[in-house]
């Protein structure tokens, strides 16, 4: 069937509305984004418009004065650690509890699961003062090995269900060959698990390097900030360098945006994958 | 799971994240419920057990209260409009669009961005001075409308939700498309060839057979709109006066702002209690209506 | 496939590389160690501060001095935990006032300095009134510092174009008020989203109608908000708010905003403190004028809160209580009154007009320090000296009334409750 060159009424409703919703998604990030790239003055003249120009010096200041690049080293040096914590001993323990027998099983799986109901609050505040007490305080190991626990939860969930949907038959003959459990794990399951290794990576590493609380409550140097710490606090003494601001959330925003582009594909797949199993 | 002897194999597997989650997660859980019912003013002083004073003061507690009709509101505003917009973004977007994976691309990323910059930048959206909103309003000649939107009581509260709902929005969509996806296309094929339209379509193929989908979506948004805490603490800290207050951030300014380490643990204990509560009945619901 | 196990393992040589390779390296030098926070965050008065420590470090090359610079807000968060870790700085730079210093008194976290005082013979040099809020349970553990004094900023060539005078007394004030709404001024500069510079316009009330003898009586000597003046005091206030003399929509625009107004030139006035005196100057310059905010009652003398807010402690983890009070004793003396002068900070100590008029400074900034050191004195910075209870229920009740929602009486009772059950 050849196509109608002239689009009916519901195809243009119908693209108005993706149109529409696209604008809404977008621009607010596009506004800032543009506005990194201007003068104070351009700004306060035309808040919306596409820069006359591209100004960089925001983007320099930020950098170095603002210490936006050294924020953002500590975020990749906390971001990178955590999520290969949680990644790893996620899968570990979700092919653990999905296709091995071991007293207790159910109990600690539900220990776990309930860390996906708990609120953050929820033991943030006693957490806060041991890490205080054993002197965690202003270090990427105070900040990864909370980051990588919070993400397990969801992980390990994640892993597992994912583990289950593997036909038991694949192991049982693996074992019959004589392999032990460690050799199955990573020579069998860990190829099989690509599409979930990918969707838990971004999303630990989304959630490592978005994390807040953690660095508020467990960091006050300010060497020691990652990029949300420091955006935050990132004004100027009682008056506001917008354009500064700008560039600085700029900054903050790059690097997940790509790796979202990159990944996004697979991402989804797993993330979809997993939901449908409810 | 495959028939077989138990094997301490098991543990050794799920030790490094047991451990790791016992001593960052569940033990302060447990610390939690234990402080609550003491009266602690934070590092170094003294702390008392008061049994349960402090959930007796929380139930007469107004500001806690409010806090807890905000955390409803904001379940059901920011579940509600994200999931309609998802299923009719879904919807269209199952069908047959160019260029889909732009839109795909481009709807999720409100969700991954952080709240730190999703509450700078629609901060600035809101200014009232110079925020984009007002400009907008008052050059379509709606000035009247223009107003303090984070500062003014009446309008606060819904300005966050409106923020809420754009960064989940995208994220409701993608899941419900896959979940469209996964429907076999003859179930559809033998509805038109019944005479069945859109409308029909949708309503009495496309919605039950997305139940599943949307049940694991609704109690994911639900929990998460429980525990909002970032985007309220940095666009408004709970203001103005306590009028966009909710649980999480009144736990945060009680334990660590005003000292009342005890009062803001009960805080969580109470606003844990109440997510499983909903987590269970919700899913036994659920569970429920399968069987 | 091998791929994907390559990254992998590459990210987890990273991961153990900066696991074991543990937070930060501290240089250990030769030196015997002072570290010394404060929150002095403007760049200016950054500067100024780090000047006068390498001036101790040049003077006593066997010390070194780590100065670490805070941000106001997180410095709330974040002194209090802060000081029961073995990372606790020997000197810290605090607000006096229930929260902050209060706090860390009673949980000994801050030594006492009245020895340190009788030592150095602090009290000849620093008048009395820096000491009064650092005084807790009787006890005293700070030094007060950066004397403040809240005021009237206006811009001088609005006043001009709309032909205004400074005022004399509060009609003429409200006067002025009006003719610069009149002419599409904002009159005053407040914005009050943050919600402490209420705190403010509320103590220029109380001091000049309550008075500053009856302030005090309530303040510390435990007695009740609960009279007439103070109603009449937040009345007053309101009354600003009822003329739309204030920034429209003030409860939705940020403290910074706030003074964007006034330094581009949009507002006539500014009420606040001398905290923000840099971005002003630096945007205004000499266009900038400073009175003090007119007499209201005929029996009341016109009175500016004011004062200090902050103070320098030492820590209960300082090894060398000896050296602290040494390096503290340099930095509060007149010798270094010029360098803190020069980042706009008032210090403590106390100047004559010569030396005022000695030191470099622009001219207004020289009003009012002389203004400060004057013996006519000043009134209390109230929530300086309040619970944080009361300052907690004075912020959100305060706005409400600005809102709209509550009268004076429901604000005086609400803050009087308070202050009755905190005390």
């Amino acid at each position: 069937m050849s196509k109608l060159k002239i689009p009916t009424a519901e195809q243009i409703i119908k693209y108005v509305i993706l149109i529409f919703s696209l604008f809404v998604s977008i621009m607010p990030v596009l506004w800032i984004i543009f506005a990194a790239f201007k003068t104070n003055m351009q700004i306060y003249e035309n808040p919306f418009s596409f820069p006359p120009n591209l100004y960089l010096e925001n983007f320099k200041t930020a950098w170095t004065q603002g210490r936006m690049g050294r924020y953002s080293l500590n975020s990749v040096i906390v971001a990178i650690p955590a999520t290969s914590l949680a990644v790893f001993t996620s899968l570990l323990a979700g092919f653990g509890f999905s296709k091995l027998k071991f007293y207790g099983q159910r109990v600690f799986y539900f220990i776990i699961i309930i860390g996906l109901m708990m609120p953050t609050q929820a033991y943030i505040i006693p957490l806060f003062f041991t890490v205080i007490k054993y002197n965690l305080t202003n270090t990427y190991m105070g900040m990864i090995l909370p980051r990588a626990a919070f993400g397990l939860p969801f992980s390990i969930f994640f892993a597992n269900s994912f583990f289950l949907d593997i036909p038991d038959e694949l192991i049982d003959s693996a074992k019959m060959d004589g392999t032990n459990n460690f050799q199955i794990f990573f020579k069998l399951m860990l190829p099989l698990s690509k599409p979930v290794v990918s969707t838990l990576i971004v999303l630990n590493f989304i959630w490592s390097w978005n994390e807040l609380l953690i660095p508020l409550l467990f960091v006050f140097k300010d060497k020691m900030r990652t990029l949300p710490l420091g955006l935050m606090y990132f004004k100027g003494d009682y008056m506001i360098d917008y354009a500064l601001t700008a560039a600085a959330v700029a900054i903050s925003m790059v690097p997940i945006i790509i790796i979202y582009v990159i990944f996004q594909r697979k991402f989804i797949q797993g993330l979809t994958s997993g939901a449908l199993k409810g | 799971m495959s028939a077989g002897n138990r094997n301490p194999d098991g543990y050794v597997f799920i030790l490094p994240a047991l451990i790791l989650y016992v001593l960052f997660m569940f033990i302060p859980m447990i610390k939690t419920v234990l402080i609550s019912f003491q009266d602690w003013g934070g590092s170094g002083t003294v702390k008392v057990w008061v049994g349960i004073d402090n959930y007796i003061r929380l139930f007469t507690d107004i500001i806690f209260w409010k806090a807890f009709l905000h955390n409803v509101i904001w379940v059901i505003f920011t579940v509600v409009v994200p999931l309609i917009i998802g299923l009719i973004l879904a919807n269209i977007l199952n069908g047959k669009v160019k260029a889909k994976i732009i839109f795909r691309v481009t709807y999720f990323l409100p969700y991954i961005l952080s709240l730190v910059v999703v509450g700078i930048v629609w901060s600035w959206i809101y200014n009232p001075i110079f925020g984009n909103l007002n400009s907008f309003l008052t050059s379509i000649g709606l000035e009247s409308l223009a107003c303090g939107w984070l500062g003014n009581e009446n309008t606060a509260l819904l300005s966050l939700l409106v923020v809420g709902s754009w960064t989940a929005f995208g994220l409701c969509m993608v899941i419900i498309l896959a979940g469209m996806q996964s429907i076999d296309p003859v179930v559809y094929e033998y509805c038109t060839l019944e005479g069945g339209n859109s409308f029909q379509k949708f309503f009495y193929i496309t919605l039950p057979m997305l139940k599943n989908t949307l049940a694991s979506l609704i109690l994911f948004l639900t929990i998460g709109s429980m525990r909002v805490f970032d985007l309220v603490y940095i666009m408004t800290k709970g203001g103005p006066y306590h009028t966009t207050e909710t649980m999480a951030t009144y736990l945060f300014t009680k334990a660590f702002r005003n000292n009342e380490v005890g009062y803001g643990a009960s805080v969580a204990v109470f606003l844990t209690l109440f997510v499983l509560m909903i987590s269970f009945f919700y899913t036994r619901y659920i569970n429920k209506k399968d069987a | 496939m091998k791929k994907r196990f390559i990254s992998m393992f590459v990210w987890m040589l990273f991961t153990a590389a900066v696991l074991t390779a543990g937070g930060q390296e501290e240089a250990k030098d030769e030196k015997t160690e002072l570290t010394f926070w404060h929150t002095f965050q403007d760049a200016q008065q950054a500067a100024a501060v780090q000047e006068i420590v390498d001036l101790y470090m040049e003077k006593n090359t066997d010390i070194s001095v780590e100065v670490t610079v805070w941000d106001g807000d997180q410095a709330k968060t974040v002194f209090g935990p802060a000081l029961a870790t073995n990372e606790a700085p020997d000197i810290m730079y605090t607000m006096s006032n229930d929260e902050m210093l209060g706090v860390f008194a009673e949980a000994g976290y801050v030594i006492p300095l009245e020895d340190a005082y009788e030592k150095y013979g602090w009290d000849d040099i620093l008048p009395a009134h820096t000491k009064t809020s650092c005084y807790k349970n009787d006890r005293l553990y700070g030094i007060g510092h950066e004397l403040d004094i809240l005021g009237v900023y206006y811009n001088k060539v609005i006043f001009a174009e709309c032909g205004l005078e400074v005022p004399e007394d509060y009609d003429e004030f409200l006067n002025v008020c009006e003719v610069l709404k009149e002419n599409g001024y904002i009159p005053i500069a407040f914005a009050n989203q943050n919600g402490w510079p209420a705190y403010h316009q509320q103590s220029f009330f109380y001091n000049n109608i309550v008075g500053k003898e009856q302030l005090h009586k309530d303040m510390f000597e435990a007695g009740s908000f609960d009279r007439p003046e103070y109603v009449e005091s937040i009345e007053y206030f309101l009354e600003w708010i009822e003329k739309d003399y204030v920034i429209p929509d003030t409860l939705s625009v940020t403290y910074n905003d706030g003074n964007a107004m006034f330094n581009t030139g949009k507002a006539g006035m500014h009420t606040t403190g001398l905290w923000a005196f840099n971005s002003f100057y630096d945007a205004l310059g000499d266009d900038i004028g400073f009175f003090q905010f007119p007499q209201i009652k005929d029996d009341k003398p016109a009175i500016n809160p004011g004062g200090i807010g902050s103070c320098f402690t030492v820590t209960s983890n300082c090894e060398n209580p000896d050296l602290a009070f040494d390096f503290l004793d340099f930095l509060i003396s007149s010798d270094v009154a010029e360098i803190w002068l020069s980042g706009s900070i008032i210090p403590g100590v106390h100047l004559t007009d010569q030396q005022v008029d000695s030191y470099a400074m622009p001219p207004l900034f020289r009003d009012i320090v002389k203004a400060v050191n004057s013996p006519a004195g000043f009134g209390f910075n109230v929530d300086i000296y309040m619970t944080a209870e009361v300052n907690e229920v004075t912020l959100n009740v305060l706005q409400e009334a600005i809102a709209g929602k509550k009268t004076a009486e429901q604000v005086i009772a609400e803050i009087d409750a308070a202050w009755q059950i905190s005390k």
